[in-house]
């Protein structure tokens, strides 16, 4: 992009036509050519025919003429095949191209557009609106050329058959230049009053509707009725109109090029007659006449093509018609590392009509300075910090780092000194690996702003997920992971802990787990668990298998559990469909339900189709796709239905007959529940407690987790499971984590940078006490005389800890100083701290 | 309060959580479909008699619905701490703080064994983020139910003889 390229907004439309397709462009009218003059083939073939084969009866020049006819036919044919093949891919490469430049240029635009821009404008304009000056891209140079070529040609040939009836029978094509114009305004012109009246009438049919109580308790449907008839009735006319006027541009086009045949018939018969046209050159005429009419309709589709596809890209490329805020690159230096000094000089962000966002602040300081940023909402104090981040622009004044005009930097020297966690943190789809070298991978990556560098270590990245509170979450999400099965050595490990773990612990958290016990039922395991009660070894009995397994099928026949199982399953499935429906793509939201995000859909439609019918009316593949979900059901975990004792009970019995009838026919199928073998289907923690926990609240979680960390030190297994906890795959946007924990990420991104200027802009909002303070301690002990940090505050009780304090109001800052210095000067902070207590 | 508040033989705990909140200030107003999903989002937790349910100056983000049991609301002041009052089975507090992050300036301790439903901000706001219109009808409640709060602190103040400790914990609201 540093290239001195135009930027995308400015480039025409014209300027994509050759853009990464000159030879396909070349290819195209090489092969334009070709086959226009195979279209003029058969219309000569034509007249020889009849002139020369027919007239004077020659068999074999009949042949010959008729073979050429054909092979021109193919190979147009053909050639109009391969002609379509090309300009498609031009097309496709032009949008494609389009896109990208767009997106890239989307990506540098300042963050203020967005405040007023939708993401869906965005998603709109580089998916759908696009797509049109694409389709022209890959018609400009073929479609005029072809049909351009195609008319000529003809008319050349028509002129040269006879001059006179091709100068009179192509009189018609200006007359049409005239008419049809016309009649398509008044279809235009009908076109958007139909869309007029047709909005009309929709927010009439929604009005009606939506108060449709006040209709019925007023009696006013007669009211109702009159405003729906009047508009209904005009839009009627307005329809039969713009269906006339459209029919009427199709009959005009018809009559006139069916009128060539006529003055064909008449002026070239009479000259036939009269022996100054040859009867095949007459038939040749006629052909060659009505062909004319197909490349002239594509001319006009074509102008339609291009008008609409220009308009979309004016639109579109003026919509994001905004200068790049700031280079990416320096273009003659390398990427400053700069001294983490900051200084500003009445510094000043105005925003049209004298309204100051930023009011001269003038402000100074010292490298791994700490500078608390406090006031009201609105006071300025988010939005200074975002101007020293280059993130907004300053109007006024001046603001510098280690002396270098903020103003003047790349982007490449601000991130190169620079770590800012915002107040909403953005997670990226992916793992928590992955989000942490987030910053790491955008400057030093392969495809980094700055030369490539190693990855931060393991210890590191451990490091750091301490330092940010976000430890716990991870030993959380890695003790929750099922391992691989090949993995034995680790599975012999964790064998070991849960040896330890029962002598230590198992009798101090036995309310919070519900132990694996082979008479009981396992409220906190899904109905799957509790009838195998083993790893299954066979493919067969894997969970997402069962559904299909006959064995297993005509197990639960046998033991009576078919029909109780599917119309829990019913129930179940239609309940949870029911109350997930509004809510059906939130990650966080399905936990709590056996159903999997993906799978909402299936089931939705599934539930729709159940509906009516009687449980012996479902057919097998709806049958197995509600078995394979109440499979998953635990009633512990699972609460929109009830699971009945009696069926828990035969549940009970059915985990015995199994394993009488799977060790009887298939021994070596499954693996049955003991102390001393890993339970593969399960998670690490399940594994470790040989149960399962009875409620996912931190507080029991974190009980447990007190016990199993000291294990898992002993195993020297604490890292291993750290690592595994960061390849969870945090969902789309992160929103599989709760708000805290997307902060938390978001500050050990930055700390493992450790940038020589830190921003936190409200950083710690959703965080509790504890996280606050456990942050606050690791910024005063590790970072202060290291890293210049400005941080927007909104808890007082951490302001001790900095070396200034800002108060700002108004854009302003009203007073600075230490914590001491301000509390005696009995200011503004002094006032809002009082306010506090 | 009826029976089916607690889990029983012929009622799931989804159903039993929906009657609960559809008695309560702050969800029954909102329209059937969102206070399905928020009875299928609340968790209910047990606690054993003297657990703290959430200690002073901790931000735990959630509401509470007592099911069983009771729970004392406890102030700490001059390093004493005191019981302000009980709250019995059948009370709701906390909506305020599923509302917008703010530390505790109670401490509530379980009296007895007790069981309550809870209802965290986070699931409150990831709600809320997609019915944005909801946010309307909650503040609403709130306000209606800060309104309601005023009035009886003003009968309280007019009643002779009043004791101030019963003004507080509007904050629980």
């Amino acid at each position: 992009m540093e290239k001195k390229e135009q930027p995308i907004v400015k480039r025409s439309l014209g300027s994509w036509v050759f853009e990464g397709s000159v030879f396909l462009q070349i290819l195209l009218v090489v092969i334009i050519m070709v086959t226009v003059f195979a279209r003029l083939i058969p219309l000569e073939m034509q007249k020889r025919i009849i002139n020369q084969a027919i007239y004077l009866k020659k068999i074999d020049l009949l042949a010959v003429y008729c073979v050429i006819y054909l092979s021109s036919v193919i190979a147009a044919s053909l050639l109009k095949f391969s002609i379509n093949i090309i300009q498609t891919v031009i097309s496709q490469r032009a949008t494609a191209a389009m896109r990208s430049h767009l997106f890239q240029h989307i990506l540098t635009m300042p963050l203020d557009f967005f405040r007023t821009t939708q993401p869906g404008t965005v998603v709109n304009s580089l998916v759908n609106e696009l797509a049109l000056p694409g389709n022209f891209i890959g018609m400009a140079v073929a479609a005029p050329l072809t049909n351009i070529l195609t008319l000529v040609a003809f008319a050349a040939y028509l002129f040269r058959l006879n001059p006179l009836l091709a100068g009179i029978s192509l009189t018609i094509y200006p007359m049409m230049l005239v008419v049809i114009p016309i009649l398509q305004r008044r279809v235009n012109r009908e076109n958007r009053k139909r869309v007029n009246v047709s909005r009309a009438l929709s927010s009439t049919i929604v009005e009606s509707v939506s108060g449709l109580h006040e209709v019925q308790a007023n009696g006013a449907f007669n009211l109702e009725y009159r405003k729906f008839f009047l508009l209904v009735d005009r839009l009627k006319t307005i329809r039969i109109q713009w269906n006339l006027f459209k029919s009427a541009v199709k009959v005009t086009n018809n009559l006139f090029t069916s009128l060539g045949p006529v003055v064909i018939f008449v002026l070239g018969g009479y000259l036939t007659m009269r022996g100054q046209l040859e009867l095949g050159a007459l038939v040749a005429f006629l052909s060659a006449q009505e062909k004319l009419y197909d490349p002239w309709k594509e001319l006009i589709e074509f102008y339609q093509v291009y008008q609409d596809g220009s308009v979309a890209y004016q639109k579109t490329m003026q919509f994001y018609d905004l200068p790049m805020a700031h280079r990416l690159l320096p273009q003659t230096r390398a990427p400053l590392g700069l001294t983490p000094a900051i200084e500003t000089e009445n510094l000043t962000l105005e925003i049209g009509q004298g309204l100051k966002l930023l009011d001269k602040v003038t402000l100074n300081l010292t490298p791994g300075e700490h500078l608390a940023l406090v006031g009201f909402s609105g006071s300025g104090k988010s939005t200074l910090a975002l101007c020293l981040a280059q993130l907004f622009d300053y109007t006024s004044g001046s603001a510098t780092i280690g002396g270098a005009e903020i103003s003047d930097l790349t982007r490449a020297d601000m991130v190169n000194t620079m770590g800012v966690v915002s107040q909403h943190p953005f997670i990226f789809s992916g793992t928590i690996k992955e989000n942490l070298l987030y910053a790491h991978a955008a400057l030093h990556g392969e495809e980094g702003l700055l030369e490539q560098r190693e990855e931060p270590s393991l210890d590191d990245l451990i490091s750091v997920l301490q330092q940010s509170g976000i430890f716990v979450d991870v030993l959380r999400f890695g003790l929750n992971t099922i391992i691989h099965p090949d993995d034995q050595e680790l599975a012999s490990t964790i064998i070991r802990v849960r040896k330890h773990f029962q002598e230590e612990f198992g009798d101090k958290i036995d309310e919070g787990v519900e132990f694996f016990n082979e008479t009981r039922y396992l409220n906190y395991s899904s109905i799957s668990d509790n009838i195998i009660f083993g790893t299954p070894m066979d493919q067969e009995f894997q969970a997402d298998n069962l559904a299909q397994s006959s064995f297993f099928l005509t197990f639960l026949e046998d033991a009576g559990l078919s029909t109780p199982l599917l119309t829990l399953a019913r129930s179940l499935a239609e309940q949870t469909v029911d109350i997930l429906k509004i809510f059906p793509d939130e990650a966080l939201l399905f936990e709590q339900s056996p159903l999997k995000p993906e799978e909402f859909d299936t089931y939705s439609t599934l539930v729709t189709g159940i509906r009516e019918k009687a449980l012996h009316e479902i057919d097998p593949a709806e049958g197995s796709a509600l078995l394979e979900l109440v499979l998953r059901f635990s009633p512990g975990r699972h609460k929109t239905v009830l699971m009945p004792d009696r069926l828990k009970d035969l549940v009970l019995d059915g985990r015995r007959m199994f394993r009488e009838s799977i060790l009887k026919t298939r021994p070596h199928a499954i693996t049955f529940l003991q102390k001393d073998r890993y339970f593969h289907t399960h998670t690490i923690l399940n594994n470790i407690l040989f149960g399962r926990a009875k409620s996912l609240s931190t507080n029991v979680q974190e009980k447990i987790n007190q016990f199993i960390v000291r294990l898992l030190v002993a195993e020297d297994l604490l890292e291993r499971v750290i690592e595994i906890g960061m390849a969870f795959d945090v969902g789309t946007s992160g929103n599989r984590l709760s708000g805290g924990q997307q902060q938390k990420i978001a500050i050990a991104r930055a700390f493992l940078r450790s940038p020589s200027i830190l921003i936190m802009d409200e950083a710690t909002s959703a965080l509790d006490n504890r996280s606050q303070q456990r942050i606050q301690k690791v910024l005063a002990r590790n970072f202060k005389g290291k890293t210049t940090l400005i941080a927007v505050v909104h808890r007082l009780d951490t302001l001790k800890e900095y070396d200034k304090i800002a108060f700002m109001k108004s854009g302003k800052i009203v007073e600075i100083g230490n914590y001491d210095e301000l509390i005696k000067q009995k200011g503004y902070l002094y006032e809002l701290i009082h306010e506090h207590q | 309060m009826n029976s089916s508040m607690n889990t029983n033989e012929d009622c799931s705990e989804f159903l039993s959580n929906l009657a609960v909140l559809r008695q309560t200030h702050v969800f029954s107003p909102l329209p059937m479909e969102a206070v399905k999903l928020f009875a299928y989002l609340c968790t209910r937790e047990l606690y054993k008699q003297g657990d703290y349910l959430f200690k002073a100056g901790e931000d735990d983000g959630c509401s509470y619905y007592v099911l069983t049991g009771s729970a004392d609301l406890i102030l700490k002041s001059d390093g004493k701490a005191s019981i302000v009052r009980n709250y019995p089975k059948e009370s709701f507090l906390g909506a305020l703080s599923m509302l917008a992050p703010m530390p505790r300036l109670f401490s509530l301790r379980a009296a007895s064994d007790l069981t309550a439903m809870v209802m965290t901000r986070e699931k409150l706001t990831r709600v809320i983020e997609k019915f944005p219109e909801l946010t309307l009808q909650i503040v609403k409640a709130v306000a209606r139910k800060i309104d309601l709060s005023e009035k009886q602190t003003i009968e309280h103040f007019q009643k002779p003889g009043g004791d101030v400790k019963d003004l507080l914990g509007s904050s629980l609201i």
